[in-house]
This record gives C-alpha cells, structure tokens and sequence, in this order.
C-alpha cells in the first residue's frame, strides 16, 4: 500500500469516525430519521412483498377451485380426426409419457371404452356407459357394497345404478359390456358412491354421470369400473379413449414455479407436437394467466395505496430531515467559517442523513416483509409464502432515493443560508407555510377527481381511487391554513382572560406558522387512517351482506346418499322444534316458465335458519309466502280408519290414502271400494314410525272406466298396536284442496264445519282427490322478475324436471333479489317441490343449511340422525374468499398503511416537538425570568401543542370520513359484481374511535412537548440568546 | 511586505436602518502583530467582526486581508481565505468546533477542510499549546477555558496569517482567562499569527497590546 492510499484511508477512517460521533451525538434525532426512513421504505416494499403474497394466495385458491382445469392431459390418439385409440396401444402410450413433471408429482393413467351394458334381468334395455379404468379407482370411490375389482372379469357399478328397480345391477350379478364388434361378460364386484363427482381426480370427464334420461327410462348409466386387464379382454382394435392425466399439487406449487410448470408443459408439446400419438391438452397456462389477469387490479390497487402512503412517509421524513439538518446548523456554519467548498460542505452535511437512510434501507425492508408476514395469515389463505423479492427491493430502493431527495431538499435549505442566518434561531418560523397555490392545485385535482369519480361511477378506472387521498388531503392543506387566522380571533378574548397560559398559547399559534406544517402533514395522515378505517368498516360490513346472500345460511353442508324427502324428515328428528336446522337445495328446472336456479328451503324452518340477502325480502317473510297457512297432519300408527260418507258413487273407485313416510318417501295405502252411505274404510299403513297425512285419492277401478261421486270426509281414526285415537283434521275453509288431476279428473272441494266435501269425476283411468292445503298447489313461488319468462303475479307459471314431470307454480311475491339464486331465481318450498316432482331427487343435491342458533353437537345430532355430511361452505369462509379478492385487500393495505403513518405523522409531531424545545426554551427562560410560574409555562407549551395537534384530528378524521361518504357508493368492494344493497353512507364510528384514540395520544405529545420545553428553559439559555 | 489586516473608509449599515453600524473605520494589524478592539455594547465590535471575517459584505470602504480585498472579492475567493489566510474564532466556542469530536478530530477537520498536509501535526500544536492532555478527550466534555483554547488551536491549526478572535474570555474564571491569554500571546508571538480580538475585558486587551476604541462604529483616537 503506497503512502497516498495509506493517507486516503486515514481521512477515510477518520472521516467514518466523526460520522458516527455525530450520530450517537444526535441519536434521538438520528433514531426518529431512521424510523421514519425505514417506516416509508416499508409502506413502499409493502406493495410488491403483498401484492406477490397476495398472488400466491390467489393462484393456490385458484388452483384449488379449477381442479383438474389446471392439470395436464396426454390422449393418446391415433390422427387428428380421432381421440380414440386402439386399447391395445394403452400400455404403449403410457410407457411414452412421463411418470411425473414439475408441478404434477403423479399421473393417473386412465382407459375409457364406450359400451352398451345389459343384465340378465334386463337383456333389452341397453343403456350405454363406458367401462373405464383409472388408476387409484378404488381409493377414489366410497365402497358402499362388496369390494374393488381385481380380477379381469370384475367390475363395480355406481349405486345409482346398482338401486335402479328391475335391471338387475346388483352385487354379483353378471353383467355384458358389447364394444364396437365384441361382448364381454363381468361379475360386479363392488358397488361404489362418488362423493365429490367434480373431484379434480376426474379430470372433469363427466362421470360419474346421473344415471337416468327423460322420461324415466335410463339412457345413460354411470361407468362401470374395472381393471386393466379387464378392459384389454377387448381386442387391440377396439377403440378407447388413452389417456395420462397430471393433477396440479396445487400446495406445493408457488408462484417461482409457474415459468418452470409453464416450460415444461410447452416443452412436452413441442415433444408431442409432431408425433400426432400423443396429444397435450393444459389448462396451466390460461389458469395462471386469469389469476394474474385478476391480480392486476390488486396490484394497481396496491400501487395507489403506496403511492398515496409513500408520499405522506417522505412528507414525514422530509419534516424530521428538517429538523436534523437544522440540527446541524451550527456545524455546517462552523465548515462554512473555516472556508470549506461548497462540495465539502455539502458532502458534510449530507453524509450523516445519507448513511441513516441507507441503515434504514434493509430495516424497512425488513419491516415491510414482516408487516406482511404478520397480515397474510389474517386474509390470505393459511400457509401463503410471504416472498421477498427484486421488485420489493427495488421498491426499497426507489423509496431510498426519495428519501434521499427530502434529505437533499432539506438540507439545501441549511447550505443556502449564510453563517450569520445559520446562527440565528429563528430562522425557520419566518419561513412561509408554504405556496397557496400549491393547495389550490390539490384542491383543484382533488375535486376533479372526486366529480369523474362521480360520474363514472362502478366503471370508474382505478386510478380514480387516488380520489379519496387527494380530497383528505386537500381538505387537509386548506383547512391548516383556516387554522392561524380561526385562532386569531381568540388573541384578544384571552389577552384580557385570567388564564396566562391559554393566551400565550392562542398567540404562539397565530403567530407561528411554521408549526402548522406538521399539522397538515398530520392531518392528512390522519384523513387517510380515518378513511381507511371507514371504508374497511363499510366493506367487511357489505362482505357479511355479500356472504350472507350467497350462501344463504351461516354454515351449509352437502348431504351425501340421501334424497330431499329423507334429508328433511332428518333434521325434522335432529332437530324437531325447527331453531337451527333446515334441509335446503339448488335446482335448474329443464323447462316451464321459470328460469334461473331454484333455491328450495323449509319454509317453516327459513326464518330460524336463513339469513336475508340485503335489498331483498326478510326470510321470515319468504317463510310466511312460501308455507302454508295449514299445518301439516302428523301421526304414529299402522293402521287409519277413514269415515265417509258417499251420497252418490259411479264406477268403482278405491279410497286411498296419500301419505309421506318418516324416511320422506311418498306412500300410498288403499282402504277398499267407495260405496254409496255412511261408511268407514281403514288402511294399513307403514306409519309407526310417523307420517304426514296428505290426502285421500279416488282411484280408478281396474277396467280403468269412468268414476265420480260426491262424498264427505268425516272423520279419521289412527291405530296403533290395536289402539285407536281420533286424528284432528282442519276444518276450515281453504284447509283442503283438490289433488292434482290426473288425466282431466275434475274436483271440486269444500271445507266446512261437517267435513270435507269432493265431488268429483274422471274418465280414462284418470283420478282425483282431497289433499291438505299444507303442501299448497299451485307451489307459492317468491322469484325475481327476470326468472319468470311472461306473465305476473296473477298467472299461473310452472316448472318442469328431467323427467318431464310439471308443478304448476304461483308467484306470491317479485323480490328484487333473494338469497343464492340473488339477481334471477325463484325460492320454493322443498317439501312441497320434491313431493309435487318425483324424480327431483335424481336432480339435486340435499343440502343441511345451519343457522346461528345451532348448539354445538348440531353436526352429531344431524348425524345421529342418519345424515352423512360434508362441508358445503360458510358465510365464515366465504367472508374469508370476498376479503382475499383485490378491492378488499388493496383497503386492507390502506387501512394498515394509513394506520401506521398516522402513528409515523404523530412520532414525527412528538420529534418535532422535542427537537424545537431548545428553540423554544429560549423564550420560555425569558417568561420564567419575567416571572411567570412554571405551571403556567407549561400549561401555554401544553396548550399550544394541544391546539396544534387537535386542529389535525379535527381536521383530518372528519376529512377521511366526508372522502369515505363521498366515494364509497363507487369505490369497487369485490372483484365481481353483485346485486345486493351495499352501505352507501358509511358508519362514523370508526373514525370517531380514531380520533379518540389520537386525542390521547395527542395529549400525551403535549406533555411530553411541554416538558422538554421547561426542561431546557434554564436561565443560561438567556445568556446564549443574547449572541 | 503585505499586512495581515487592512481596512480604509470601512463602512456598514444594515439594510433598513437609520444609522451607520460602522463609519470610516481605519485599521491595520502587520503580520504577527496583534491589535485589540474594545468598545460598549452596540459599538458596531461584532459588525466590524463580521465584515472582517468575510461574513458581511461593507457598504462602503475596502477591506484587504492577506492582500485580498474583500468587498470586491467573490464568495469562493472568501471562502478559500478563509481557509489558508483567515481564521475566525467566535464567543460560544460550539460555533467553533464540533462537539462530539475531540480536540485532536476538530484540527484534523480545520486542516482537511484547508487542504493543509504539511507543517505543524495537529497533536504536536496542541503539545506546543499546552492542551496535549486534553487532545483525545470529546470537546462537550471539556471545561469552558478548554474549549475556548481548543477553539483557538483549531481555529489556527491551517496556519493563518490572520486571527479574528471575539471575547475570548467571556464566561470564563480568571485561571481559564490567564491561559486563553497566554495562548493568544504564544499564537502571535510563536506561530506568526497576527490576532485581531473584540473583547470587554481590558486585561485581555491590556496584555495583548495594539488597543483600539470603537464607539458608535468609529475608531475613537
């Protein structure tokens, strides 16, 4: 080392020491710029460390939600007109593809051979299915009779199809498969259940598929499941469907393994893209590419958050940077005395901020990184990697040179002013408050802002959401200018008052207004928390709206291996007082008049249980609409003795009796040959474990001929064990309808204190009947007026299953909108639907829906009570997906951001405070050694920054709130739209919590203020200020 | 050879105001040589001080220090007097020296600023002024009287031809004003340095010789 660089890094070294020196000098004034430093970097890092976690949280939900959409497929296909191959050539095709790829550790291999099957029982009714293969079958089914095939002339069948009556699909029955030109015999093995038929393991093939066409004959059956070795018993000629089928583990894969995924399954379409063998079919790309699509606006949303919350960080920083460069006056007059250049000078003074911003540099990213950490798991979904990556240091980087440019700017301000200036300690309160028009412009931009925020409404871009900073902070800027001149007017009251402190205190602010600076910083800190905290109210209060009408209940289950009418007979046992249970359902009727989805609940049950969607009707009142007025009849027994009394018979009608079993089934029991007088008729009936009583039918003779007659229902006996007791039937009039009529059957019904009067006739082997007005027909609708295709209240619309069967409806009520079906719907009662449509069970899927009253065993009790249940959704969890979705977690970060600058603004008022206290003592020596007591100087120091710091919440809380009223009907709450009522005019409380919370805090600013203040105002500083 | 100190007709007034601070002031201090300005309260001492120092430009008169007239001189050329010719030393000795740095960091920092590489080490100076003892120890921790001969050593450790001293003794005891006397004299006598002091304290000005009376911003004879 030569002597010169020896000499350099001595300077260097000494220069490095005296650094150092300075900052542990200036360490309070030294933390607070590092603190503020690091806490803007953070608020700028935030954005991208949050945006990436957000969009790993997405793409994982994302993953979760497509299932197999994102997987990856390789047919095997033998030209590009053709999917099917050989089955010969399964082996071969999946040798070719690989075993597993980067973001699908395995593959399912799978074969699938359209065939026509027929029984023994049923050698003519040939439905086609397909026999299929798929790897880890049997662990992907339920098992619900025999076991999995593993015998080459095995199969299972689903249960749908093993329970359907008269063809013969039961366990051990031989079954015959009939390919293209070849038949082949199998043994059923097993009879298995799909529990989850859009299972991401199906690949999104279409089975299983419901078993039954039109008409009630089946068409389709689900597949039957074999083994390799069992499908190969066709020749190799016989086509198949060959695939190789990849399922995205969407846990294990994160956003740094999206380009790797992508390349690889690009790579192996160019592999395949030749060789017209193999044919790869992904939907990875498109999935990530719609989740990125969709992360846009919440990576805009952040951008605007953090621009708004980086610019309020550097405004902090550059009052705190003012006060340190100020605190170097001295200093920098001392270099500017020995005759230092200007560079030296400069490289002087800014040195020492300089190098706290660089410490502050990786703290802020740090704290920025750690902000998130602690916020993901509150909204993101559990387990969301929390990445730090380039962007966020860049961000941490783009953040250090603004700091840097208020730390420059700050300091030019010390470097223009001559020695003499720098020695003089009043300098800075002659300084302007700053340029009016720079407010204006603000003010100006603000309400441009805020008026095409206006008029664009919802389509407003999100650019416009800069619209609530600018208006805090315009209301902010203009308002600390009303502050000096509002005080003012105070100056002469008290200069005649008794209290010396508070006058002192009214003229320091009117005449100060240097001190408002940090006032309008603070206030606009404090506007944008008050507005985020508004807003975040307003959104989690419309995200419980938008939960509540898209689920529908607080907690919902799907219902496995039952049917409605046996769903609803067991939460009737689980819970018998209907206060927190109820069996629902969703339905798309194939035609009628009604479009849309159904929604069908328990109408006596729905006010417990459901939950009202926000601008629609109550759900007590879509219970009262929807049920009867007429309870239901319910009985135990094994027997029904029926009196009646016929005046006059034709033909030869049998007395039968409709009823609905405990297990929710339909049953139908007859009591002999109506014949003309007084006369009683008993029924055995499957009823000891109850039943519902729905009416009495007059059902043709067997020769099928004409029938009529007019007879009067007296009474009703029910036994049981040899017992009998009357059953209390309704009376009134409208308690009983006439049935519905089959093949023109005409009824006509009279309820009366005598009995219950039917006249009634019908040709052709038609029929007739009384039935309960409990299960009312035409079925009470409630729909939305764009899911009844014409008429009006007063039509008589229908609607009409798969099987073809019709209920004819009666819309009680048009309802803007309603709960799950929301904008275009129907709610019915599911009773009276499923009992009206017999096939329905083939159509939907029971659910349980649980209300808020639900005791804790309610899943036991449901269960106890034969209900096998999966989880469905929760308003809980779907409360958790709305707050996961860009509009609430772009409010989120401004909340939390907004937060921790308000905190930033109010650290950097108390700073600002401590630091002015020795220019401050100065004048405070001076009214202690006129004679003032020191409570009373302590009381105007307290005062003043009390009046200061108040202004700011008064100020900046009610500005965030009038920003939150103002902007909130268009501010976008969810990524998608909803027809629900959304708040419009947000609750205050928020914001008056925050502004309680910051008086306190503002209290204890002032007292810490005023403190150092009399703590300095030593006589000495007299002396000193003479200079 | 030139003087130190020259100053012909020198003349100030404040912006604003209805009187001269200072009206046809004639001074000169030879190189080496020492003079000291005494005067009341509002005589126009720290003026003169400051129009001297180069830190206010006179109204009228021609000021020379080292040869260099600093009316017409420009605010580089000031400044680059101030770090070879000119040294200022003012009452609170924290205007003159950085308070979290020794003694020995502050003469490292007047001689970096001045471009000095040769001459006198800062320890040996402060050796030869008697302060090696306190050379190392953090300025805020020295007593009053140490602070204003630390000052004074940093101010003329670039080695000044001129020495602008203001009440070098203010606010000290009679021990600290004895050695900030002592040093002043050994800085003339034995550095070279011609000292120009504003002081109250006539022993101060008795023992440093050169008295000059200033009244109302005029030299009185």
């Amino acid at each position: 080392m030569t002597g010169s660089e020896d000499r350099a890094g001595a300077r260097w070294l000494a220069a490095s020491r005296l650094v150092l020196l300075a900052v542990l000098w200036r360490r309070g004034l030294a933390a607070a710029l590092v603190v503020a430093a690091a806490a803007g970097i953070a608020v700028v890092a935030i954005g991208p460390i949050w945006s990436r976690a957000s969009l790993e949280s997405n793409l994982r939900e994302t993953f979760r939600t497509v299932g197999s959409d994102a997987g990856l497929r390789l047919f095997a296909t033998a030209g590009p007109d053709s999917d099917d191959v050989p089955v010969g050539l399964a082996q071969q095709a999946w040798d070719t593809a690989p075993r597993s790829l980067p973001g699908y550790p395995s593959r399912i291999r799978g074969i699938r051979i359209g065939v026509h099957l027929s029984t023994a029982a049923a050698p003519l009714a040939a439905a086609s299915s397909a026999l299929v293969y798929r790897s880890d079958a049997c662990r992907r089914v339920r098992i619900v009779q025999g076991r999995c095939p593993s015998g080459e002339d095995e199969v299972m069948v689903s249960r749908d199809v093993s329970g359907l009556t008269g063809y013969g699909y039961r366990l051990g029955a031989e079954v015959t498969a009939t390919g293209l030109a070849e038949q082949h015999a199998y043994r059923i093995s097993g009879v298995y259940a799909v529990d989850d038929p859009s299972s991401a393991y199906w690949f999104g093939l279409g089975f299983p598929v419901r078993s039954t066409g039109g008409g009630g004959e089946p068409l389709a059956f689900d597949p039957l499941i074999g083994t390799v070795a069992g499908l190969q018993r066709f020749s190799r000629l016989q086509p198949a469907s060959v695939s190789s089928d990849y399922l995205l583990d969407p846990e294990r894969v994160r956003l740094a393994d999206v380009p790797r995924i992508e390349a690889a399954v690009a790579a192996l379409q160019r592999r395949y893209a030749d060789q017209q063998r193999l044919r790869v079919v992904s939907g990875f790309g498109p999935v990530v590419a719609e989740v990125q699509r969709r992360q846009g606006a919440t990576d805009l949303g952040g951008v605007l958050v953090t621009l708004q919350l980086a610019l309020l960080a550097w405004a902090v920083l550059f009052q705190i940077a003012t006060d340190a460069a100020e605190a170097r006056a001295a200093e920098v007059a001392l270099l500017t005395l020995r005759g230092a250049t200007r560079l030296r000078t400069a490289v002087f003074t800014f040195t020492e901020p300089l190098v706290l911003l660089m410490g502050a540099v990786p703290l802020g990213i740090v704290a920025g990184w750690s902000a998130v950490l602690l916020l993901a798991p509150t909204v993101l979904l559990p387990g969301t990697p929390v990445v730090l990556d380039a962007a966020a240091v860049l961000a941490a980087v783009a953040a250090f040179t603004g700091g840097a440019a208020a730390v420059a700017l700050a300091g030019r301000r010390v470097l223009r002013r001559s020695v003499l200036q720098l020695w003089q300690r009043t300098e800075r309160s002659a300084e302007p408050l700053r340029p009016f028009a720079v407010d204006l412009a603000v003010a100006a931009v603000a309400v441009a802002a805020v008026v095409a925020l206006l008029v664009a409404g919802r389509s407003a871009g999100p650019v416009l959401l800069l619209a609530p900073g600018l208006l805090v902070a315009a209301v902010g800027l203009l308002g600390v200018r009303l502050v000096p001149g509002l005080v003012r007017r105070f100056v002469p009251p008290t200069r005649t008052a008794a209290s010396v402190p508070l006058f002192l205190a009214v003229r320091q602010v009117a005449r100060r207004p240097a001190g408002l600076r940090l006032v309008a910083v603070l206030a606009v800190a404090l506007g944008l928390a008050s507005f985020a905290g508004v807003a975040q109210g307003a959104a989690a209060t419309d995200r419980a709206a938008r939960a509540a009408a898209d689920v529908g209940a607080p907690r919902t289950f799907r219902v496995l291996d039952s049917t409605p009418g046996r769903t609803i007979a067991a939460v009737e046992r689980a819970d018998p007082e209907g206060r927190w249970a109820m069996a629902a359902t969703t339905w798309s009727p194939s035609g009628g008049t009604i479009t849309g989805r159904v929604l069908a609940v328990q109408a006596d049950r729905y006010a417990a249980v459901g939950l009202t969607a926000s601008g629609g009707p109550a759900v007590g009142e879509l219970g009262r609409r929807l049920g009867s007025p007429v309870d239901a009849v319910r009985f135990r027994g094994d027997r029904l003795t029926i009196a009646l009394t016929a005046t006059t018979v034709a033909g030869r009608p049998v007395v039968g009796v409709d009823l609905v079993d405990a297990t929710g089934a339909r049953r139908q029991a007859t009591a002999g040959v109506l014949r003309e007088g007084r006369r009683t008729y008993a029924a055995d009936v499957p009823c000891a474990r109850g039943c519902e009583l729905v009416g009495l039918a007059w059902l043709p003779a067997v020769d099928r001929g004409a029938i009529g007659g007019d007879v009067l229902l007296t009474g009703v006996e029910v036994g049981l064990d040899g017992a009998a007791s009357p059953l209390r039937l309704p009376r009134a009039a409208g308690s009983w309808v006439a049935a519905p009529p089959v093949s023109g059957a005409v009824d006509r019904v009279r309820a009366g204190r005598e009995g219950v009067q039917d006249r009634f006739r019908s040709a052709d082997g038609g029929y007739g009947g009384v039935q309960l007005a409990s299960r009312p027909l035409p079925l009470p609708v409630i729909a939305t007026a764009s899911a009844v295709l014409r008429g009006d209240v007063d039509d008589v619309p229908r609607m009409e299953d798969q099987a073809g069967d019709v209920v004819p409806v009666r819309v009680t009520r048009f309802a803007p909108l309603l709960p799950v079906v929301l904008g275009t719907g129907a709610v019915v009662d599911l009773g009276a639907l499923d009992y009206r449509l017999g096939s329905l069970f083939r159509e939907v899927e029971p659910q349980v829906w649980l209300g808020s009253a639900a005791p804790p065993d309610a899943l036991q009790r449901l269960r106890a009570a034969g209900l096998r249940l999966r989880v469905l959704d929760s308003t809980g969890s779907e409360q958790a997906r709305l707050a996961r979705q860009g509009p609430a977690l772009s409010l989120l970060l401004l909340q939390v951001c907004g937060a921790a600058g308000a905190v930033l603004a109010m650290l950097a008022t108390a700073i600002s405070i401590s630091s002015t206290a020795r220019r401050r003592s100065y004048e405070a020596a001076a009214m202690l050694a006129l004679g003032l007591r020191r409570a009373q100087v302590g009381g105007a120091a307290v005062l003043e920054q009390v009046l200061l710091l108040a202004a700011a919440v008064a100020l900046g809380v009610p500005a965030g709130w009038l920003a939150a009223v103002v902007t909130l009907p268009v501010l976008p709450r969810f990524d998608t739209a909803t027809p629900i009522a959304l708040i419009t005019v947000p609750s205050p409380l928020p914001a008056l919590a925050l502004a309680g919370a910051f008086l306190l805090l503002v209290l204890v600013a002032a007292l810490v203020g005023a403190l150092a203040v009399l703590r300095s105002a030593h006589g000495s500083r007299l002396r000193e200020g003479e200079e | 050879m030139t003087d130190a100190l020259r100053c012909t007709g020198l003349g100030h007034r404040y912006p604003g105001a209805e009187s001269d601070a200072l009206d046809g002031v004639d001074l000169v201090v030879p190189v080496g040589g020492a003079a000291v300005v005494v005067g009341p309260s509002g005589a126009g001492k720290s003026t003169l001080l400051a129009v001297l120092a180069g830190l206010t430009r006179p109204s009228r008169g021609r000021v020379e220090v080292d040869g260099v007239d600093l009316a017409a001189a420009s605010d580089s050329a000031l400044r680059a007097l101030r770090r070879r010719s000119l040294a200022v030393a003012v009452q609170n000795p924290f205007r003159n020296l950085l308070p979290y740095g020794s003694a020995l960091d502050n003469l490292r920092l007047v001689r970096r600023t001045a471009g000095v590489r040769g001459g006198q080490e800062p320890a040996r100076l402060l050796d030869a002024l008697g302060l090696g003892d306190i050379a190392s120890s953090p300025v805020h921790t020295l007593s009053g009287g140490e602070r204003q001969r630390v000052a004074l050593a940093s101010a003329v450790s670039a080695g000044p031809r001129l020495l602008l001293v203001d009440e070098p003794t203010s606010q000290l005891d009679r021990v600290s004003r004895d050695r900030v006397v002592a040093l002043l004299q050994r800085i003339t006598g034995e550095l070279g340095t011609a000292v120009l002091a504003v002081t109250h304290d006539p022993e101060v000005a008795a023992a440093l010789g050169g008295v000059v009376r200033l009244r109302d911003g005029r030299i009185e004879q």
